[in-house]
């Protein structure tokens, strides 16, 4: 049987019924158009950002390893944990294949100047932290062990930080204030960017000490950050460390170990993201279902006029599920190209209002393009269902003589 | 319309000389029953006829008797309760839906008084509807249904949509869909019945000149003068058979 050429009357048949109803086909898939809306703008920004953390992650390099008294990675430190002593980082010397450590102690201030006032992120560390962060310098001089043994005052500075300060000056030896102390700039960082939840170009960097005496936390710390020569040696390293720290409540992170949690935790949230907005893409199809219905009961005569012109039963099933699935694709064809542009709109807003060295982006992938499209063919084909059945279940001559 | 005028009618075509033609289609013992929630209603109560090939007949009665209900089964759209009908010798009721279909698509043609055009077709689409479900391709298709068009005289509407067509025209555009498959029963349903007496005369004549070419038509109507035209005048009453002018049947 020649069925492409039924197939492509119900395509015209179809068409003159959204067409000449634009109004009602247009309100019967607001409901499939918001659904797809959501599934790509959920898809494509989550998609976005697990890039965007996978790629802050990936700068942190092979060979560190992050060592936390609690998961202490987010900068709000405003839960409660068990710190880690400086007496604990002292015996990462016994650890083999340790090139060097630093302790870190993170908090933030609120810093005044003439011409802003913000809140800065200020860590506490010593003079190894150069080297395990890999940290160049543009002027001065990183902090020194003598600093930490002083406590002293001197700060090193995130070029950002330095130029938004001291935009016509040397910021070298000028004095900050921070909350009610007053520190002296002995260095400012090259410009590095974000890299793993601290942006070094606006942070402060004071002696460990400094920071421990001013918050009164002798001896504490929040982790440290440890580097190993090679890449390879890190698993060995993370080991050991455990052996030696014997803590419950240690977490020891490195590159892989944050990347697949970090993954985990970002997948998960884009498809629970993504499975409501599936949700509502079914609720849609109620929409297409009653328009259909009310289709139907319209063309009633229809029904049995093609009938007695010799269609059969399954013509008309099919003709009608031909409509629904018409009906919800070019709702989703409508949805996605909506979605495209919201979610470069929503990407752009996030930058605005977030700005980050790692952009927000929506990331669209024709994964995502090809669920919207296939689910919305099985709620057309699920909710035409029973209109069709209905339509093609007609009495012909109760069709024909309905008024 | 006084019962006297059609029975006397009637007898004027008993006198008619009678002519053997092939049976077309045969009625035995058919009842028709609707059942409501008021009750059952009997639409057609053991009616026995044949339809001979080339025979041109109309069924008269008053309302409700169960006219259109039997031009329904005629053109077998709706089964009837009780009985057996043989289109063409074969036993309907052993068809399948889809051999059914094929056989209202192909050899049966049907117009109504409401004319049924489809409003989003233009008459040309709506000429070759039945052709669709023959899944005769495109370009046949557009040359068949202007083919009928032309023969009811309307090729020059062929673009036009059934909203910019008068009465008459949609009903010849109804023929002209009724004709495209080039059936062997036209079955119409008091296709004047909408029409003025002009009009009227001009579908009737178009029947007409169908019968005269080999198909059998069978004109369901009110109007004495239409059912005089036919050769054979069916007139029912309650759901029965009152009278039939036989003419070549050897009963
Ligand atoms: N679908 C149906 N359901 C129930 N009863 C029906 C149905 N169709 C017809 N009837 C009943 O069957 C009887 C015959 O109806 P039918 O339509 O055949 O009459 P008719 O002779 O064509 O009348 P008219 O001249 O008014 O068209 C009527 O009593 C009608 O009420
Ligand atoms: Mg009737």
């Amino acid at each position: 049987m020649k069925s492409h050429l039924i197939f492509y009357d119900h395509l015209k048949t179809a068409f003159q019924m959204v067409s000449t109803h634009r109004l009602r086909s247009l309100l019967s898939v607001v409901g499939i158009v918001f659904g797809v809306l959501t599934l790509m703008v959920t898809l494509s920004i989550g998609e976005g950002t697990r890039r965007k953390i996978m790629k802050t992650i990936e700068a942190m390099g092979s060979n560190l390893i992050y060592v936390s008294s609690h998961a202490g990675m987010s900068q709000d430190a405003g839960f409660e944990y068990i710190p880690l002593t400086e007496a604990e980082c002292q015996r990462f010397k016994e650890v083999k294949g340790i090139e060097a450590y630093a302790p870190i102690l993170s908090s933030a201030f609120l810093m005044q100047a003439s011409t802003f006032q913000q809140v800065i992120p200020v860590e506490g560390t010593t003079p190894s932290y150069q080297r395990v962060r890999d940290l160049a310098l543009d002027q001065g001089r990183f902090l020194a062990d003598e600093d930490v043994l002083k406590e002293s005052r001197g700060v090193v500075i995130g070029k950002d930080l330095a130029q938004f300060l001291f935009p016509f000056q040397n910021p070298l030896n000028q004095k900050v204030h921070l909350w009610d102390e007053s520190f002296k700039v002995v260095g400012v960082l090259q410009k590095k960017g974000r890299t793993f939840g601290v942006d070094f170009d606006r942070e402060v960097l004071m002696p460990l000490s400094t920071l421990q005496q001013i918050q009164g936390k002798r001896g504490e710390v929040q982790g440290a950050w440890i580097r190993t020569p090679r890449g390879d040696l890190t698993k060995q390293v993370m080991r050991q460390m455990e052996i030696l720290l014997s803590r419950k409540d240690v977490e020891i992170w490195d590159q892989e170990a944050l990347l697949s949690k970090k993954d985990r935790i970002t997948r998960a949230f884009k498809w629970s993201l993504g499975s409501i907005a599936l949700v509502s893409l079914l609720i849609g199809g109620i929409g297409v279902m009653n328009v259909l219905l009310v289709s139907v009961a319209e063309r009633i005569r229809e029904m049995g006029l093609r009938k007695a012109v010799g269609a059969t039963s399954r013509d008309i099933l099919f003709q009608l599920i031909f409509e629904s699935v018409f009906l919800t694709l070019t709702g989703s064809c409508v949805g996605i190209l909506l979605g495209l542009v919201t979610g470069d709109f929503i990407a752009w807003l996030l930058n605005t209002l977030l700005p980050s060295t790692e952009k927000w982006e929506a990331v669209f992938s024709w994964s995502s393009i090809g669920v919207a499209f296939h689910f919305s063919l099985w709620v057309g084909l699920l909710f035409g269902l029973y209109p069709a059945w209905k339509a093609s279940r007609l009495d012909p001559c109760e069709a024909l003589t309905y008024f | 319309m006084s019962e006297t005028i059609i029975l006397n009618s009637i007898e004027k075509k008993l006198e008619r000389p009678q002519i053997s033609s092939p049976i077309l289609c045969e009625l035995i013992a058919v009842s028709k029953e609707y059942s409501l929630d008021s009750g059952n209603v009997m639409a057609l109560k053991d009616i026995h006829f044949r339809l001979y090939e080339k025979d041109f007949l109309s069924i008269l009665g008053p309302s409700g008797s169960g006219k259109s209900t039997l031009l329904h089964i005629l053109g077998l759209l709706s089964n009837p309760s009780k009985g057996r009908i043989f289109f063409k010798g074969q036993d309907v009721s052993c068809l399948s839906e889809w051999a059914l279909a094929r056989l209202r698509g192909q050899k049966i043609g049907f117009v109504f008084q409401a004319f049924h055009l489809l409003p989003s077709l233009n008459a040309l689409e709506n000429v070759a509807l039945p052709l669709i479900y023959q899944r005769v391709s495109g370009g046949q298709r557009k040359r068949k249904a202007l083919e009928a068009l032309e023969k009811v005289g309307l090729a020059r509407r062929s673009h036009h949509f059934p909203r910019q067509l008068s009465g008459g025209e949609s009903q010849r555009v109804a023929i002209a869909r009724a004709l495209v498959s080039q059936p062997s029963l036209i079955l119409a349903d008091e296709p004047t019945g909408n029409l003025d007496t002009q009009m009227g005369k001009e579908i009737l004549g178009m029947l007409k000149m169908l019968n005269e070419e080999g198909k059998t038509v069978v004109v369901v109507t009110h109007d004495v003068r239409i059912a005089n035209e036919a050769n054979r005048i069916l007139f029912l009453k309650d759901g029965k058979v009152e009278s039939l002018s036989s003419r070549g049947e050897a009963r």
